[in-house]
């Protein structure tokens, strides 16, 4: 990387810790530091909302998706703006009018402290990990970029993002993440703009898309119904509203966001913004992973974008093969490029299979050479593209943008697991009657602390690969029953505190047996968890007589 | 509280619109 785009990097790096702490004057009070005094415009806290959502593996691993298999993945947002608009009727009021810290601090008040303590430590255990990997992932990729160790990348992601959010509070993460969201549109966009240029002016647009379309990439709806397929209309639109109206409705990380909005309005209208805008920027984020196909397929790619195990696969007893093997990709590449340029759809077809069969066979290779199971090619694709491509300056303004996708997501999850240890756990079970100052103290060290052991898991957690998979079921997990906890305490009044503590053990056991024993696909977990909930919360409230009124709010 | 009635027949028409072009995009490019 050169020196100015290293330059680009530290500039952001300053510049958005600098930015944290100038938030920080503000918040001398717990509501400040957790609520930011309930005073920011929707705008602000929907930009908040999407930065938290929109993490580097979004952005890396997506576009390395499109790109090997297209555009289907957009089906998975297909129920977002639905799930929106449902919690923006009902959740966000609630939680609004109920004055509350943290989305479980509602469910004491519905139910009992049994349930909300129970979903505050569900809560803390999914998303302590999930930190540790949300870290872990993007440090993997952005430290070969940049060459430096994934010890080293961990550390300089964290550092500055847990200084910032544990000295400004949320303040600081959602006006830090207003900056890192246009920081990251403009990446992309910048990315773009390169992918068309690249695009021999004798081809044009429309024949580009044509080789993307002959591929199957442009193929994003599928209507078919089956459980087992992941991405399908179906999926998407059930499965992803469940897995939405959960994420946004009761992950502390998003309820936090609009919280912090000055009123019930300015909350829903931040919510709807995502609702608007979600399934549009993932679309662009898609398409830049198609347009690097594209690209790919007028300008010589490497066989594979991961090269972390070349030394090893150089010095194994298969490297001749695989010498051999990149050859044959060479000329494969080069007749694929000749076809498409001449229009030949049935010899683009033919060799560009032939080149999917060359990088099948390599991966086998570097799995064999290196003992690595669980190598992967799809998440290193846009950052080659981005450091062997784009001209200096805009390499420094795309890694300036990964880091920022990815310090925003964990500013936020960092920001929600402190307030749910302080708010949940510690001024409810450990010290119930001290002053805000002891309690905005000990918030601080507890975002400094969550933050220090999200460092030691990310560390632990990109030698193993397979830890992101363990992490992505964990979260289907308790979403879903979580969801149902939400949805027997706000939109029935037959639901007693028994009822909700032995549904939400009974969703989690189902969901459980379920990801374990049959092939149902992750999204529509959410929904079994949800509906178990609620249907056993019933069945026992309606056995069990107990205190069934909502909470006033 | 505001009513946002009008605004959440644009997001739902919305996403219709988009969906229905990502069909007709798959089906234009096979």
């Amino acid at each position: 990387m050169s020196a100015v785009d290293w330059s680009i990097v530290a500039a952001y790096l300053i510049w958005i810790v600098a930015d944290g702490l100038r938030r920080s004057h503000h918040t001398d009070q717990v509501e400040g530091y957790f609520l930011a005094g309930r005073s920011l415009p929707w705008w602000a806290v929907g930009l908040s909302v999407m930065a938290t959502q929109l993490s580097a593996i979004t952005l890396v691993g997506t576009t390395g998706q499109a790109y090997a298999t297209g555009l289907r993945f957009i089906q998975f947002y297909f129920g977002l703006p639905l799930a929106m608009i449902l919690l923006s009727l009902t959740v966000v009021p609630f939680f609004h009018r109920a004055g509350v810290y943290t989305a479980y601090e509602y469910l004491e008040r519905r139910f009992d402290v049994r349930t909300r303590t129970f979903a505050a430590l569900l809560f803390l255990l999914g998303r302590t990990f999930s930190l540790g990997v949300v870290i872990a992932a993007p440090a993997v990729v952005i430290s070969s970029i940049i060459g430096w160790s994934v010890p080293m990348t961990v550390l300089l992601l964290s550092v500055p993002m847990i200084f910032y959010t544990a000295l400004g509070g949320v303040q600081a993460v959602a006006w830090t993440d207003v900056k890192q969201m246009v920081l990251i549109v403009a990446g992309i966009a910048a990315a773009v703009v390169v992918l068309l240029a690249g695009i021999p002016r004798e081809v044009g647009v429309g024949r580009a898309l044509e080789l993307a379309g002959a591929t199957g990439r442009l193929q994003s709806v599928d209507f078919t119904f089956d459980l087992r397929e992941t991405y399908t209309f179906w999926s998407g639109m059930v499965g992803g509203l469940f897995l939405a109206l959960a994420y946004f409705g009761c992950d502390q990380s998003q309820v936090q966001r609009y919280l912090t909005a000055r009123s019930v309005d300015e909350a829903r209208h931040s919510l709807l913004m995502s609702a608007y805008v979600k399934i549009p920027l993932q679309f662009l984020i898609l398409a830049t992973g198609v347009l690097v196909f594209v690209f790919y397929v007028f300008h010589a790619p490497p066989m594979l974008f991961n090269r972390v195990h070349d030394a090893r696969v150089a010095s194994s007893p298969r490297a001749g093969e695989y010498a051999a093997l990149e050859r044959e990709f060479n000329r494969t590449i080069e007749a694929r490029r000749v076809a498409a340029a001449s229009g030949d759809r049935a010899a683009f077809l033919e060799r560009d299979r032939a080149v999917n069969a060359i990088r099948a066979r390599a991966i086998d290779i570097v799995k064999d050479a290196s003992g690595d199971r669980q190598y992967a090619d799809v998440n290193y694709v846009f950052p080659t593209f981005i450091t062997t491509r784009m001209p200096v300056g805009l390499v420094g303004l795309m890694l300036a943008a990964i880091f920022a996708a990815a310090m925003s997501t964990a500013a936020g999850e960092l920001a929600a697991l402190s307030s749910a240890t302080v708010i949940d756990i510690y001024r409810r079970h450990v010290v119930k009657d001290a002053t805000d100052a002891h309690y905005l103290r000990v918030s601080k060290l507890a975002t400094l602390g969550w933050g220090l052991f999200a460092c030691v898991v990310a560390m632990s957690a990109s030698n193993q690969g397979s830890l992101i998979e363990v992490v992505n079921r964990y979260g289907s997990f308790f979403y879903g029953s979580l969801l149902g906890v939400f949805m027997l305490a706000i939109l029935t009044t037959r639901a007693t505190a028994a009822g909700a503590f032995w549904g939400l053990v009974a969703g989690m056991a189902v969901v459980l047996v379920v990801a374990f024993t049959t092939s149902v696909a992750f999204l529509w977990h959410n929904l079994i968890g949800a509906v178990v909930v609620v249907v056993v919360g019933l069945a026992i409230s309606a056995a069990s007589p107990g205190r069934t009124a909502r909470a006033s709010v | 509280m505001e009513n946002l009635s009008a605004t959440y027949v644009k997001i739902l028409a919305l996403e219709a619109a988009v969906i229905v072009l990502l069909w007709v995009l798959g089906r234009l490019y096979v």
